[in-house]
């Protein structure tokens, strides 16, 4: 069950170019900064791809989308890629009415993680 | 140490009696009627002329009283049958330091007392009225308090000892011409009282029963910077405020201005969130021929997180220009990202663009394109707002209802006949990304039919029987059909209740809904037109 701590950020490097943030619990009003904070700091030089894995995100609200929006920015700013895995079908949702799917490029990064939680 | 010598043979007299007058109490010898018989140099300096101890005292073993000005005590010890010794010490000293001890625990508890009643409020007014009492009943006859000129003008507030508070503005000249003044409210350390001349004080300074003023002071009462005003201290006893008085009436001042700051600010902050809060404040509905209208806004429970969520309703506007089209009938509502006044700002800022742009630019698609150039902002691309449009023309009986979606969450139609649909507008955000896609829907709304335009806080709100289940799009969609037939304001006051009983008084976002209807043929189910009216 989903327990009440609100954010939960896991970072793993795969390979010294590659960070991957997995979420979980809430991305909202009280926690975007954080995660805004936790992905700049793991944005060191030399890192080339930032992934998100989202697959434990319960709820992901205005704030939680400016967040991620900002961190894609940031990242493509510094000239790593950015990608989204493990999109519930919730935020899917969200993704598509509020069009960010093709602004944060996950339309294009649909992978089978995503597709098993729909 | 060898301890002290007893010599069995007595020295002589007059190294007897250098010994006596080396005590600093005053010894007498006397015989047993009381008359003195030998006295030392102290003795003679404080008891002059004294002949016998009955002058002084009835009391056959000790006294304590005022002689020549001076507190002392007497104590008899008897020597033989016919003769005892008094002592009397002069307690000039340990009176004054009893007194002072005293004086200081009176004005540490006036300090402590004076803490706890300014900073029991954050009012202004109050604080300031608490310092005129406190100042007039502890530290002068009359205390006024004058606040920083405005506009050359002085506000302040008075009070006189046993009376109540008094307020009133004089002229900022008049205030100059108080002694130290000036200086006081600009900041500089007080003038001491000695050097402040009382008799050029105006007379509206104080009530007119006052009388003379036998002593001044003016100290400031520091603020954030500047001062938060200054305290003028009146009393009618002639001569200067002594200085321990000066320095008890600055420490007061000090914590008084540090109330009367905080107040301000406190205020200033108040102030400055009513006033984004009011922009937000769901408007009054026009009224607009041909529609029921019917708003509802339920900010987020926690009040320092004033949300962005806003709707609006324009009726149809005559075009500015002889040769322009007009503005045709529009509804819109969003929901800008995030909490507090920088949301605020952002949906303020929305909806006067909107309000603006829409009498040049009518159709749906095209505003939302240039809103969102006229919202993209440099330097902060993660501020955004979702939103939907609607633009309404008559058509027959009903109304043609072209809606464009800013990343909103589409809105619902409840037909009359029952059944719920969305409508398919689509599009992306605004204010985040340069081109934005925006997929237009026309629909048409027949008598009876109701356009429902929400903030996606109705369908996020948490609730439920685990109490973190989301309301969702498929619940909302249930809880509006079962609203056919309903008046807009019935219809948004039963959807505000079943999501008010969902989160069950738990936190939730801000939550808004617009519903638009267009009445009901009056001949379908007996409508009488009156009961349109009340949806407004």
């Amino acid at each position: 069950m989903i327990d009440d701590s609100p954010l939960r950020i896991h970072q793993s490097h795969p390979d010294k170019t590659t960070v991957i943030l997995s979420l979980s619990g809430d991305l909202d009003f009280d926690t975007a900064e954080e995660l805004v904070d936790h992905a700049g700091r793991a944005l060191t030089p030399g890192i080339s791809s930032l992934s998100l894995d989202l697959s434990g995100l319960y709820i992901c609200d205005s704030s939680g989308l400016s967040a991620l929006i900002h961190i894609s920015q940031e990242a493509r700013g510094l000239g790593a890629t950015f990608a989204m895995t493990g999109i519930t079908a919730q935020l899917r949702r969200i993704l598509e009415v509020t069009g960010l799917d093709s602004v944060l490029g996950t339309a294009a990064h649909d992978d089978d993680r995503a597709g098993a939680h729909s | 140490m060898t301890g002290i010598r007893n010599v069995s043979t007595p020295p002589p007299t007059h190294l007897l009696h250098a010994v006596l007058d080396a005590t600093a109490e005053a010894v007498l010898l006397c015989d047993d009627q009381g008359t003195i018989l030998l006295a030392n140099a102290a003795a003679h300096r404080l008891l002059p002329g004294l002949l016998t101890i009955r002058e002084i005292t009835d009391d056959p073993d000790s006294f304590d009283r005022e002689l020549h000005g001076r507190p002392l005590r007497g104590r008899r010890q008897p020597v033989d049958d016919a003769h005892d010794v008094w002592t009397v010490h002069d307690c000039t000293d340990e009176t004054a330091r009893l007194a002072a001890i005293a004086e200081e625990r009176e004005r540490t508890a006036f300090l402590v007392e004076a803490s706890r009643r300014l900073s029991a409020s954050l009012h202004r007014g109050r604080c300031v009225r608490t310092t005129v009492e406190l100042a007039a009943a502890h530290l002068a006859d009359a205390a006024v308090v004058v606040l920083p000129p405005a506009r050359h003008r002085v506000e302040w507030v008075r009070a006189v000892t046993g009376s109540r508070f008094e307020t009133g503005v004089m002229k900022e000249r008049d205030a100059e011409s108080v002694p130290g003044l000036s200086e006081a409210l600009a900041g500089f350390p007080p003038v001491p009282s000695r050097w402040l001349d009382q008799t050029q004080v105006p007379a509206s300074l104080l009530p007119a029963g006052f009388g003379e003023i036998g002593a001044l002071l003016v100290t400031p009462l520091p603020g954030n910077g500047v001062p938060a005003g200054a305290l003028i201290l009146a009393r009618r006893a002639p001569g200067a405020f002594a200085e321990s008085e000066e320095l008890q009436a600055r420490i007061f001042a000090a914590r008084a201005g540090g109330a009367i700051s905080a107040a301000v600010l406190y205020q200033d902050q108040v102030e400055t969130t009513a006033i984004l809060q009011a922009d937000l404040l769901p408007p009054d509905l026009p009224h607009i021929d041909g529609l029921e209208l019917a708003g509802a806004y339920r900010p987020a429970k926690d009040a320092a997180r004033i949300g962005g969520d806003f709707y609006d309703a324009y009726p149809r506007t005559p075009s500015l220009s002889p040769s322009g089209t007009d503005a045709e009938t529009m509804v819109v509502l969003g929901d800008v990202v995030g909490k507090g006044p920088k949301a605020a700002v952002l949906a303020g800022k929305v909806r006067q663009t909107l309000r603006a742009l829409r009498l040049l630019e009518g159709r749906p698609e095209p505003l939302l394109r240039v809103l969102n150039q006229a919202l993209m902002d440099p330097r902060d691309r993660t501020r955004f707002v979702t939103m939907v449009l609607a633009s309404m023309v008559r058509d027959g009986d009903g109304w043609r209802v072209t809606a464009a979606s800013g990343g909103h969450p589409p809105p619902l139609i409840l037909r009359a006949r029952g059944g719920v649909e969305a409508v398919p507008a689509r599009g992306t955000l605004i204010g985040v990304t340069g081109p934005i896609r925006v997929e237009t829907a026309t629909v048409r709304l027949g008598p009876g039919d109701l356009l429902l335009l929400y903030s996606d806080g109705l369908f996020e709100a948490r609730g439920g029987v685990g109490g973190r289940d989301a309301y969702g799009e498929d619940r909302l969609a249930d809880s509006l059909a079962s609203c056919r037939d309903m008046p807009a304001a019935a219809v948004v006051e039963r959807l505000e209740q079943l999501v008010s009983d969902w989160i069950n008084g738990a936190g939730h976002d801000d939550i808004a809904m617009l519903a638009v209807r267009v009445p009901p043929r009056i001949s379908e189910n007996g409508y009488h037109p009156a009961s349109f009216r009340r949806a407004r």
